[in-house]
């Protein structure tokens, strides 16, 4: 089953093209990783997506409801974590997550049940008590990770979820998505970090430039072109682009 | 070296938003000059003053004559009802009726009565400018009479020399008469209630406004809003609530405000104001509110506004600046003048102005103009509801991610690159 079908998607910032036509797929059960180094425009198609953004040309269907038509469809069925975010200052960790819980949650017992899944998923234990403003980044990140998954969306989209963060934090980060994927979820991430991808991701697109220019399982993308990770493949593409 | 780094600093300092400041605040105060500033001519021009004269003997005519020297006579004769005609056709400051029995009453070492009918235009400062300088007047005549007195009667009687003249009082204002009261005194009652209102609301819109305006900041720079926007929730519902709670917290530092101000004020009200049927009754504190509370709403929405088209934390401290700048605006330029002594322009200006309303509410009630307040609860109560229609729009758009860019100015070449780094660098 399609979980997400890009077709043909352009998104211009005045006179700049951000994305000059771009289309994938995303299957259920899948964690696919947008790949590309910083201003491909990979935050642009996550926020189109997640319905942040309008698209200037082309289709976008999640779980087959249009992106135009009924956003608030896709709006019930994702979770999404944007770059860099934060969490609001003035509340403790756990009034956060009691926040978020009250808009998904459909009963007292259900509520109950999310939160719980955020008190475990964010391992922050006692500090859930202390206001967000006095986390670390990786705790943030923590928290606002638990936040996006306690709610068992259909599909999790995360903008670049473990850029900035220590090699531990950035591994227990991973650990997380793929525990989620393999409870049933599916996942669209972003990242720059190529070499992460491959552990992570079981199907990337390259981007560049508002384009993708490769796509593919980690694996048969080294076999291609005959390089032993992404970030060689990706160097490759770029080179040959236009003389290839 | 220190030019190349002059010139970063000066990149850094002269932004589009500090030049919109500087120009903003000299706007206001051209404005608020313009309005206020004939102050000094208002100032140096006679008095135009109707004098009717009862007393056919020498002390009423040295009276009058002593008065003509200090002031313009726009009506000289025996006639009130002619006289006070004429003062209000053009404009005068009072009239002045000298008693027929004067003279008489002096000379048999009694006072001798004028009544002053003052015709005031409004109650701002600026208003009651003319009535003061003629009160001033006033007594350098009294000095004059008393100087014949001296002069006559050597000093006899020094107590009665020196205060030979009774000035009873009667303010028109508004299509009312306030016996016994001169605009002075009127201003007096009115002003202490006055300048609390225009105070807290103008301390309202600021606070309220900034803390709106600096949340939307922190909302956008934590992209807590791009995480709300993304749930299943109804995005006016994200825009009502935010302004609801900044009103309703309006709302109770208002109540705090209003308690401490009382407290304060106590010391310089007339407690005579109810006794002279101008005072406000429990209708009247209901419109108070609710012109507050539709001026705080506004005020809230046009905070949200400039927070929302603001890109980050950093940019929407500077996007308070022209809400501070109007709040100010509205409360110097109430204060100064009156609405219905303003000139049109500026009269539309004022009432499109929503902070306005609930400044000048306490004087327009307390003269019986509810109407007028009524209005201004409507005006801003569809202002209000047309803001939030707008920003809810801006939230269903592109632009609540994007910001609103100043593309268009860099390319005109107001600031930014291309200007300072011209030919030769
Ligand atoms: N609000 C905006 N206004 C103008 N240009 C923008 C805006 N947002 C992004 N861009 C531009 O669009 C391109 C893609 O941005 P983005 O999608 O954020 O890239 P990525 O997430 O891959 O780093 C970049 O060149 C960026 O400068
Ligand atoms: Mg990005």
């Amino acid at each position: 089953m399609k979980v997400v079908e890009v077709n043909d998607l352009r998104k211009s910032y005045g006179n700049f093209k951000a994305l000059k036509g771009i289309t994938f797929e995303i299957q259920k059960g899948e964690i696919f990783g947008l790949i590309g180094p910083n201003g491909a425009g990979k935050t642009t198609t996550l926020r189109i997506i997640c319905t942040l953004l309008k698209p200037d040309a082309g289709t976008v269907k999640v779980f087959g409801y249009d992106l135009l038509k009924e956003p608030q469809e896709i709006r019930k069925v994702i979770s999404y974590l944007p770059e860099d975010a934060g969490a609001y200052k003035e509340l403790t960790g756990l009034e956060y997550l009691k926040f978020i819980a009250k808009f998904f949650a459909r009963d007292e017992k259900d509520f109950q049940q999310i939160v719980e899944k955020g008190v475990q998923l964010s391992d922050l234990s006692d500090r859930l008590k202390t206001k967000v403003s006095t986390y670390s980044k990786g705790m943030t990140r923590r928290l606002l990770i638990a936040r996006a998954l306690m709610i068992s969306p259909k599909l999790a989209v995360l903008d670049e979820p473990t850029s900035g963060l220590d090699v531990l934090s950035a591994r227990e980060v991973r650990n997380k998505i793929k525990e989620f994927v393999k409870n049933g979820g599916t996942v669209l991430l972003s990242s720059h970090n190529m070499l992460e991808v491959e552990f992570l991701c079981d199907r990337v697109a390259l981007i560049n430039n508002g384009e993708i220019v490769k796509s593919g399982t980690p694996t048969s993308l080294k076999e291609e072109f005959g390089v032993s990770n992404v970030e060689e493949v990706f160097t490759e593409v770029i080179r040959c682009s236009g003389t290839c | 070296m220190f030019w190349n780094l002059l010139k970063k600093e000066l990149r850094e300092v002269l932004t589009v938003s500090s030049f919109i400041v500087v120009i903003v605040i000299s706007f206001v105060y051209a404005l608020i000059g313009k309005t206020v500033g004939n102050i000094e001519t208002e100032v140096l021009k006679k008095p135009m003053v109707a004098v009717v004269n009862f007393d056919k003997e020498n002390l009423g005519t040295i009276f009058e004559q002593s008065i003509a020297n200090f002031v313009q006579i726009i009506y000289s004769g025996q006639n009130l009802q002619e006289g006070l005609k004429n003062l209000q056709q053009n404009g005068g400051t009072a009239l002045l009726l000298i008693d027929q029995d004067f003279t008489n009453s002096i000379k048999s070492n009694e006072k001798g009565k004028i009544k002053v009918f003052w015709l005031l235009k409004g109650l701002g400062l600026a208003d009651t400018i003319s009535s003061s300088v003629f009160e001033k007047l006033f007594e350098n005549v009294e000095n004059q009479i008393r100087m014949v007195l001296m002069n006559q009667h050597g000093i006899e009687d020094p107590h009665f020399v020196l205060d030979p003249i009774e000035k009873v009082d009667a303010t028109f204002f508004n299509q009312r008469t306030f016996e016994g009261l001169s605009p002075s005194q009127l201003l007096n009652i009115t002003s202490s209630q006055n300048t609390m209102t225009s105070v807290v609301m103008m301390m309202l819109i600021i606070m309220a406004g900034s803390t709106v305006i600096a949340s939307m900041g922190l909302e956008k720079e934590n992209k807590t809003l791009e995480t709300l926007m993304t749930m299943p929730v109804k995005r006016s519902y994200i825009v009502f609530s935010k302004i609801l709670a900044a009103t309703i917290s309006g709302l109770v530092m208002a109540g705090i405000y209003m308690v401490g101000f009382n407290f304060y004020m106590k010391s310089f009200t007339f407690s005579s104001a109810a006794s002279l049927g101008i005072s406000l009754g429990t209708l009247d504190y209901i419109l108070v509110g609710v012109s507050l509370f539709s001026a705080l709403l506004c005020g809230i929405g046009m905070s949200m506004f400039l927070g929302v088209i603001s890109k980050d934390f950093k940019s929407a401290q500077t996007m308070t600046f022209p809400l501070t700048a109007l709040a100010i605006f509205s409360m110097l330029i109430t204060m100064f003048k009156d609405f219905s002594s303003l000139s049109l322009p500026l009269k539309v200006v004022i009432f499109a102005i929503p902070f306005t309303h609930p400044m000048l509410s306490i004087r327009n009630l307390l003269f019986g103009k509810s109407s007028f307040v009524v209005y201004g609860c409507i005006y801003n109560v569809i202002l209000g509801i047309t803001l939030i229609i707008l920003i809810t729009k801006i939230f269903n758009s592109d632009r609540l991610i994007t910001g609103v860019s100043f593309g268009r100015l860099k390319k005109l070449g107001f600031f930014g690159n291309s200007k300072l780094q011209g030919p030769g660098v």
